[in-house]
């Protein structure tokens, strides 16, 4: 676990990914947070009810980064901000 | 020269968008909480600002369901600093009639804000509201627009938000309109605390562990209020506790901690592994997309 004194000294990272609808862009993105341990129990837990709702026998990590009703809807990103 | 720390990343950032607003929009106002998020805010517009007069008041929308430490500290702030604080009052919009008053246990002043907080928007005039809204906190705010359009309505519409370049923001709207801007989007829960530390900023007490009367609903600590009617099993005892976020005494959870001091509170933040309004908030655990309708017909 990082202490309060490591983190102040971190420094943002910005990562950009491209690729065609479906390649696996924002699930590869969600896989990123999830093994640099970005997302926290509580997060985690949302998701995969989220993806157990969706009749899906795995976690979609991509679910971190589509988080509006539409793109969970359609399964796709719509937005990045 | 140093290099800027990610804090002074952030809060030139901030200071950027709070000028830019200033300098764009003709009735801007800021939204002040009494929480953290809010305090910093504060202390971002004097440093923009000063030594001016802030180019806009400060709003709180006051459900009447507050801790009483958070308006005592709002009130003292405000005249601190010597700025003007405009109060929207829910009551006043259920006197009024604008709302009703939702009856039970669970019954909360939260949805009702909405309304009181556009009413207030519409006969101010204001054109600009700026928010202590975080990405971090929830996951259709990490979608939002730093500049987030409302229409006529108030309403957001997430699916047609305006593109945001790097530091270039459309401020352009038409009469009736208003834009939300969020100056500490990209600050997460931590940033804040540190910010805090750093900038020696005072906070309301319930923010430190302390002790008071709660009782436990849902998995979490609410405070025994007069605000919350309690069901027969909800015993309340005594517990070490401090807030992670403030809201209304009737949706607002306690957590279970000793951290007294800024410091304590820090490494604690940074140790935690749930996040604050999935720790603290009942009012997201409606449905998967509770913040988002929220936020599309009004809410913060
Ligand atoms: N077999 C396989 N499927 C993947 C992989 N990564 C993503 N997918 C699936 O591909 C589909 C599209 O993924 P998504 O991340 O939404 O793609 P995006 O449109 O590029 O963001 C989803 O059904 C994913 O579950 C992978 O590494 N292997
Ligand atoms: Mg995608």
């Amino acid at each position: 676990m990082a202490t309060s004194r490591e983190l102040l000294d971190t420094e943002l990272l910005r990562l950009v990914t491209a690729g065609s609808v479906d390649d696996g862009k924002s699930t590869l993105i969600g896989r990123l947070l999830y093994d640099t341990k970005q997302i926290l129990v509580d997060q985690l837990e949302h998701i995969e009810d989220a993806s157990r709702r969706r009749g899906h026998d795995y976690v979609d990590l991509a679910l971190l980064t589509d988080g509006l009703r539409a793109e969970r809807e359609q399964g796709i990103t719509i937005d990045v901000a | 020269m140093r290099a800027l720390s990610h804090l002074d990343v952030l809060e030139s950032e901030a200071i950027h968008i709070m000028r830019e607003v200033a300098a764009e929009r003709e009735r801007p106002v800021l939204l002040f909480s009494g929480g953290k998020d809010s305090i910093v805010m504060l202390r971002l517009a004097e440093k923009a600002f000063r030594p001016a007069k802030f180019p806009f008041p400060v709003m709180h929308v006051d459900t009447g369901h507050n801790f009483p430490e958070v308006i005592e500290y709002r009130d003292r702030r405000v005249a601190e600093l010597g700025e003007r604080l405009v109060v929207a009052s829910v009551q006043e919009s259920i006197d009024k009639g604008r709302v009703a008053e939702q009856t039970g246990p669970r019954a909360s002043r939260n949805q009702l804000q909405t309304t009181t907080l556009l009413d207030a928007i519409e006969a101010h005039g204001f054109d600009a509201a700026m928010g202590g809204a975080r990405r971090d906190e929830e996951r259709a705010r990490a979608k939002e627009r730093i500049f987030s359009f409302r229409d006529d309505f108030g309403q957001w519409n997430p699916r047609a938000q305006r593109p945001e370049l790097w530091n270039l923001y459309n401020a352009r709207i038409r009469k009736g309109e208003h834009i939300r801007v969020f100056p500490i989007s990209n600050w997460t829960e931590l940033d804040v605390w540190q910010y805090v530390a750093r900038e020696k900023l005072e906070l309301p007490s319930i923010y430190f562990a302390h002790q008071r009367d709660v009782f436990r609903r849902d998995g979490m600590l609410y405070a025994a209020s007069e605000f919350v009617e309690r069901l027969p099993d909800e015993v309340p005892f005594p517990a070490t506790v401090r807030f992670r976020t403030v809201g209304d005494m009737t949706c607002t959870g306690g957590v279970l901690s000793e951290a007294r001091s800024l410091e304590d509170v820090v490494d604690e933040i940074a140790a935690t592994n749930v996040t604050e309004r999935g720790e603290t908030r009942a009012d997201d655990r409606v449905s998967e997309a509770a913040m988002e309708d929220r936020k599309r017909v009004g809410y913060f």
